[in-house]
């Protein structure tokens, strides 16, 4: 009787091999690919590879999203959907503006129909003003025409531009019951420190804007809640290897 | 001086700020952070504002997609001055 060898696909499988953090930098280049939160930590070795990393000319990270973050965040949405009423006959509409690659509204979308099937409905927008590479289905529409468009009862904005601010328009869209904005707070380099957050440098100073004033949002009538446990989760570019706070996840939602 | 030795020493400084501010949680935001010292009376006004300059561009750097490879000359003065101030150390 003839004896054939086995051929590899046949062998027993091996443990998965960790990759190097070299090959995990490569990796992470793939927007296919959610590596895990102790992944990402893992391929960074030391500020200059951070750093090249994050400012690369062509695919520039500002957020790395990561397995966890996605479930905490898709799992805080399910319960959106019941407290928004929504269903398979009326899903919860998230609107993402500012999309940039979509690979943020891609992977919510998946982790949500996992979820909480046909329900929920995220679109991915853009105004095409920066010229991103796009990974994924992202709609060339300004911020206001895409609110218009889609009536969201949800809008998210990741990295808003420094000292731009999209939130008093989003306030203004009757649809949005509440909007979350991921990334740097606060006076950090998200959208503008008081338009966006209610946040003046010299608090102590009355002549200063917003010195004793309140919040736009708060005056727009929506409340503000720091999703920390979502926050815990994230690593961004402003951060460092082994320090890992900058990027914060926080929710602003329109009183009853 | 290049982009990536400024964030660098600028977050050297950042870290120093939130030691001589007890935050542990490291997530005061900057604006509040120098509040606070400035509330102890760690730091004067001057300081203040030339901390705000400098978080401004910091800020500018990091949102920027294609940042210039090089900082400009006054925001590597401004950093040597505030890094080697004594009452920051």
């Amino acid at each position: 009787m003839l004896k054939f060898e086995k051929s590899p696909s046949e062998e027993s499988p091996q443990p998965e091999r960790e990759l190097t953090p070299d090959e995990l930098r490569k990796k992470l280049r793939d927007p296919n690919f959610l590596p895990s939160h102790k992944e990402i930590r893992k391929a960074f070795a030391d500020w200059e590879q951070w750093m090249e990393f994050c400012f690369d000319k062509e695919n520039p990270v500002f957020e790395f999203l990561n397995e966890e973050y996605l479930n905490a965040l898709a799992d805080y949405f399910v319960g959106k959907i019941q407290e928004y009423g929504a269903s398979e006959e009326k899903p919860l509409v998230i609107l993402e503006i500012g999309a940039g690659n979509g690979r943020l509204s891609h992977f919510l979308q998946q982790k949500l129909e996992e979820r909480a099937p046909g329900q929920t409905k995220v679109v991915a927008t853009d105004s095409g003003e920066w010229r991103l590479k796009r990974d994924f289905p992202v709609e060339q529409l300004k911020h206001d025409e895409a609110m218009k468009k889609y009536s969201p009862d949800i809008v998210i904005v990741s990295w808003m531009p420094y000292l731009q601010d999209s939130s008093k328009d989003i306030r203004k869209c009757p649809s949005v019951k509440e909007y979350i904005l991921i990334g740097e707070t606060d006076g950090g380099c998200c959208g503008d420190p008081w338009e966006t957050w209610g946040q003046p440098w010299l608090l102590w100073d009355e002549d200063d804007e917003g010195g004793e004033k309140i919040p736009p949002y708060e005056a727009d009538g929506f409340e503000r809640e720091d999703l920390d446990e979502l926050s815990d989760l994230q690593i961004c570019r402003t951060d460092e290897p082994g320090r890992y706070r900058h990027s914060r996840t926080v929710s602003f939602k329109r009183k009853k | 001086m290049n982009i990536a030795k400024f964030l660098e020493e600028t977050k050297v400084l950042e870290n120093k700020l939130r030691q001589k501010t007890d935050d542990e949680s490291g997530r005061l935001g900057f604006p509040a952070l120098a509040k606070q010292l400035k509330d102890a009376g760690k730091i004067d006004e001057q300081i203040v504002a030339d901390l705000k300059k400098l978080w401004e561009l910091r800020n500018q750097v990091y949102s920027s997609s294609t940042p210039d490879d090089n900082i400009a000359d006054e925001a590597q003065t401004l950093l040597d001055s505030l890094i080697s101030n004594p009452k920051l150390q």
